[in-house]
């Protein structure tokens, strides 16, 4: 029989020279987690070319985006898709940063103009990922920029 | 569905009870009041289109794809809003002051302005 234990926490990504890296057991639960968004794309090709561009152009602009403003961002999750619409939760190294505002609204145009309807929103910082399930769930979340702390204080 | 006419009234209401406690009310509860103020007015937009948000997403579509000039202030409301709500207390550490200045003066101004000289247009 074939059991599985409940991943708890986001998928964690290696990013490296422009190009992502996900385990495969991560790969597969992205995969069932999104297939409610790519079943719009009604066809199988159209899913699995959406799914490469996801993974080939916007998580690595996402990383690079946060790359940029790393002084400035503590860590960012991508939800694992659920509609059409996808959803960037950044979140800030301190207070709510309202400097970032137009460099986020700048982001979500850049990206509508590419083709991807896409929410982005910024958190104050927060010390314990716990305390993100107000607005979030990291289980069901990709991180793409810096790590996570949980109540405990491992990482 | 609401028409443009009423979607003002509702902005003008908000407008009043956030003008009635910019003095001395709690930041959180100003930029609240003043991103629902500004969903009236977008909502004003799309009415002239039969249209009807059913999400902050579908608002937040509508305003990327058809009104960019505002995107950046609408976003900013709806963001600093959602902070506003649902943050622990303390989360949200911007003073009156901050809030007035940059989220009703500015943002919330805006796109008063933008609303304006768009349904003015589409009222021809």
């Amino acid at each position: 029989m074939n059991t599985q234990t409940k991943r708890s926490g986001p998928i964690y990504i290696h990013y490296d020279d422009g190009q992502i890296f996900v385990t495969p057991p991560d790969y597969d639960n992205f995969m069932i987690a999104a297939r409610r968004a790519v079943e719009v794309l009604q066809s199988a090709s159209a899913a699995e070319d959406w799914t490469r561009r996801f993974f080939d152009q916007f998580v690595p602009a996402v990383c690079d985006w946060c790359f940029e403003r790393d002084d400035r961002i503590s860590s960012c999750y991508i939800l694992f898709p659920a509609g059409p619409s996808l959803k960037v939760y950044v979140v800030s190294i301190g207070d709510y940063d309202t400097g970032l505002g137009k460099e986020i609204s700048d982001l979500e145009l850049r990206f509508a103009g590419e083709g991807w309807s896409c929410d982005i929103v910024q958190l104050p910082y927060h010390e314990d990922e716990e305390e993100l399930r107000t607005f979030f769930d990291p289980d069901n979340s990709i991180l793409v920029h810096g790590q996570t702390k949980t109540a405990s204080g491992k990482s | 569905m609401a028409k443009p006419k009423q979607h003002q009234e509702k902005a003008d209401r908000n407008r009043q009870f956030l003008d009635s406690i910019r003095k001395d009310g709690q930041p959180e509860w100003l930029v609240i009041v003043a991103f629902y103020t500004d969903v009236h007015l977008v909502e004003k937009l799309r009415a002239y289109n039969n249209q009807h948000s059913i999400s902050h997403e579908d608002r937040n579509n509508a305003v990327r794809n058809n009104h960019r000039k505002i995107h950046t202030a609408y976003h900013e409301l709806f963001n600093a809003s959602l902070v506003a709500r649902y943050a622990t207390v303390g989360k949200f550490k911007m003073t009156l002051e901050d809030v007035n200045n940059l989220f009703v003066d500015g943002y919330l101004t805006e796109i008063e302005k933008y609303v304006s000289k768009v349904s003015a247009k589409m009222s021809k």
